[in-house]
């Protein structure tokens, strides 16, 4: 019934009848969802509240795991590999596929430290490479010069659209494959939000992105591929400048019109 | 007269009358420090902090016997009763969450909280004063550690709870293993709460005097042998003060405005820590 | 706005630019052609327009995505709009000229006495040409181009060449009147001439448009 584009350029992940039901529920929360995602590109996720988008992507880092009795099945393929297996090495994953959250979520300590924090895990302790690497870090989330002179102060001094810029270079800093935003710029202003959204437009070179968000001009805006969730289900998903355009699905076109959610 | 004249009316009848009640409140606690400091004062000398403990009519009599004791008491306590209690915080609110068991632990660590000090006193006499054959700091450190462990152990978990959970779902977004997770970014994000309910912990135990009556007992002589019975300012104070005399009364104010003003400190500078915290 | 708007904004321009710039070339590679009498040129003219319509489907369909993914406004919504219309104008403008094209091609076949009729001819066409390279110039400036001054002065190209086009049409009358046999040619001639004419009035309207997404306000393109 859905209309998935075939996605004929590589692709970073891909689900297959993916079911996710919350702890405590019956109904599951998304049903039996397949989807590819495709490299080097940005793949936007819309739809209204508990289509099961935010579920769906806190499903690629396994962060569901976090909280028990949260129950799934079926497969998410990443690097030839199934994720949702027992033995899959979540710490291992984590640094593969990186997150940024939807408020600013930097640690308390320095800058500096923040940015280090995931090249130290990895056992990083050489004082010129961390340096070196939480410079381009910086200035690859396009923050360097505005912390360059500070970079011992507490990181909570920063304004939330800087703090935001923060977490992508603390998350970029281990070179991940995959980033997914999670509404990365529903809690900042509309000038740090042009800024965040170039930033990310950016990074495509180097990483697969996936964001999930509620503003569909955002959505509009940033994406070359966009998918429509509805009540846990993948409804339509096509290249950005196609779905807004001549979107295949009724539901898609509904949304997309305003006529609800 | 119009609805809103009443209204306003009754409105300053009731600031009135609570302003009141707080003026007496405050009015009281301003006397109680009044005359502490008044006879506190009035009583203290260099004596005092290099002299022991000495019979009455002595001039040389101090109260250098109680300050240590009542240091290594209490420094005993917490040493046990911080980390034991931090850790057991850090359980309920980073493992237990909200289980069955942790929600157990929380009622009983609130009912503990608010038992009788001297039951604590005469629990720790039970197992460790009567089967020992005598008083010792070592009960007496006991029982202050008990007293103690509820206090820090709900201040740590309420601490760690106030931390968002998004700063926690961050860091094991970037491959954190979980106790870094704890100990790298949590507490460090609840570090000035932790503090403040370990002084506040502190504080409480150091004014204790009836656990300590069954288990440390007193000594009216310097003693650093933990498993002898121990001076301790608040039992030696209650001593002095219903003693018949007058230089030991006057030893008795001193201790009392000294333990006073120590646990004032305490108290303000763990306020102050947590005023900072929930202005962030 | 975004640097991927910027870049599709940018790709737009460039592509109205590359045809507004064809058809000028194209046009006054016809002017030469019929002062040469030249069928090897205005062949030339019909070649290089011949794909003209698929690029302004490709400008429209480019400007409709940009109004889905950017939601423009203001002076941005007024540029797009704008840019929308002027593709139809310019790409019927690119039709007229080759159409001329391959009329007058074959009306030099009829060895057709044309001669008196050229002088005149040539400054209708080069007015023409005139009016799309004023349109040219300024498109090209962007945001330096004197709006106001370039609708003007394509204002006075149009007049000027409805009156060189009057003129012609009361020579050709006269003509039809003295030499009846021709009429039909020199009616087909009037014909492709009116393309000139037809073109000048759309050079108006495209200054018109830049005028309005520039000034804002109302669409007045036919007041």
């Amino acid at each position: 019934m859905a209309t998935i584009v075939d996605i004929t350029e590589e692709q970073a992940l891909k689900v297959k009848n993916f079911e996710f039901t919350y702890a405590g529920s019956d109904e599951p929360n998304i049903k039996k969802l397949t989807m590819p995602i495709a490299k080097h590109s940005i793949t936007a996720l819309i739809g209204p509240s508990g289509c099961g988008k935010t579920t769906l992507l806190r499903s690629f880092n396994r962060m569901h795991d976090l909280y028990p009795a949260n129950r799934y099945s079926g497969e998410i393929i990443f690097k030839d590999r199934n994720i949702l297996t027992k033995n899959e090495d979540l710490i291992k994953l984590r640094t593969q596929i990186g997150m940024i959250f939807q408020k600013p979520t930097a640690f308390p300590m320095s800058i500096f430290d923040n940015v280090a924090y995931g090249l130290r895990l990895q056992g990083v302790k050489n004082k010129t490479e961390l340096q070196g690497r939480v410079k381009k870090a910086l200035q690859d989330a396009a923050i360097w010069q505005e912390v360059k002179d500070r970079l011992g102060h507490d990181a909570n001094g920063l304004s939330g659209g800087q703090q935001q810029r923060l977490c992508i270079a603390r998350a970029i800093a281990v070179e991940p494959e995959v980033l997914l935003f999670d509404e990365p710029t529903s809690a900042l202003d509309p000038i740090s939000t042009a800024g965040i959204e170039e930033l990310i437009v950016g990074l495509k070179e180097r990483v697969s992105i996936i964001i999930v968000t509620h503003n569909m001009q955002q959505a509009a805006r940033v994406s070359d591929y966009t998918g429509f969730m509805y009540l846990g289900e993948l409804v339509e998903l096509g290249p950005t400048e196609e779905l807004f355009v001549t979107p295949k699905e009724r539901l898609t076109e509904e949304y997309i019109t305003g006529k609800f959610g | 007269m119009t609805y809103t004249q009443k209204r306003v009316i009754a409105n300053s009848i009731v600031m009135a009358l609570s302003t009141l009640s707080a003026l007496i409140g405050i009015g009281f606690l301003l006397w109680i420090l009044s005359i502490l400091i008044i006879n506190g004062v009035d009583a203290l000398s260099m004596t005092i902090f290099l002299e022991e403990g000495a019979p009455p009519g002595n001039e040389s009599g101090g109260l250098k016997h109680a300050l240590i004791g009542q240091l290594m008491l209490v420094g005993y306590a917490s040493a046990f009763g911080v980390p034991l209690g931090i850790m057991a915080g850090t359980y309920l609110s980073e493992y237990g969450l909200k289980s069955k068991l942790s929600e157990t632990i929380r009622d009983i660590s609130d009912i503990m909280m608010s038992a009788p000090s001297i039951v604590i006193g005469a629990f720790v006499y039970a197992i460790v004063v009567a089967p020992s054959g005598q008083f010792s700091g070592w009960a007496g450190s006991i029982a202050l550690m008990i007293i103690m462990l509820p206090i820090i152990l709900r201040t740590t978990d309420d601490m760690l709870q106030l931390v968002p959970s998004t700063l926690r779902e961050a860091a094991f977004a970037l491959g954190t293993p979980k106790y870094k997770v704890i100990t790298q970014v949590v507490y460090r994000g609840a570090k000035a709460g932790i503090l403040t309910g370990v002084m506040l912990g502190v504080a409480r135990v150091a004014g204790e005097t009836a656990p300590l009556l069954f288990t440390s007992f007193n000594d009216n002589f310097l003693n650093t042998d933990m498993s002898q019975p121990m001076a301790s300012l608040t039992v030696t104070m209650y001593n002095y003060a219903t003693s018949p005399y007058e230089d030991w009364q006057k030893l008795g104010w001193a201790a009392a405005f000294i333990l006073s003003m120590f646990i004032l400190t305490l108290n303000i500078l763990g306020r102050l820590f947590l005023l900072k915290r929930k202005g962030k | 706005m975004l640097s991927k708007y910027d870049e599709k904004i940018k790709s737009i321009r460039e592509k109205i630019s590359n045809l507004l710039m064809d058809i000028t070339t194209a046009d006054e590679l016809s002017l030469e052609a019929f002062k040469l009498s030249d069928k090897v040129k205005f062949k030339e003219v019909e070649r290089s327009l011949s794909k003209i319509g698929l690029k302004g489907d490709d400008i429209d369909n480019e400007i409709i995505k940009t109004f889905a993914l950017f939601g423009p406004e203001a002076k941005e919504l007024r540029f797009l709009v704008a840019y929308l219309k002027m593709t139809n104008e310019i790409v019927r403008t690119g039709e007229g000229v080759k159409k001329y094209a391959r009329r007058m091609s074959q009306h030099i076949n009829n060895d057709f006495n044309i001669e008196p009729l050229k002088p005149t001819i040539l400054l209708l066409h080069k007015s023409s040409v005139n009016a799309l390279k004023y349109i040219l110039e300024c498109f090209n400036e962007y945001e330096n181009c004197n709006y106001e001054h370039t609708y003007t002065k394509v204002l006075v190209e149009e007049s000027m060449n409805d009156d060189l086009f009057s003129v012609l049409e009361k020579e050709i009358l006269n003509k039809i009147i003295d030499e009846k046999e021709l009429s039909i040619d020199y009616v087909k001639i009037l014909g492709s001439l009116r393309k000139l004419e037809r073109s000048c009035d759309r050079s108006v309207n495209i200054a018109n448009l830049m005028l309005y997404a520039e000034q804002g306000g109302e669409i007045k393109l036919f007041n």
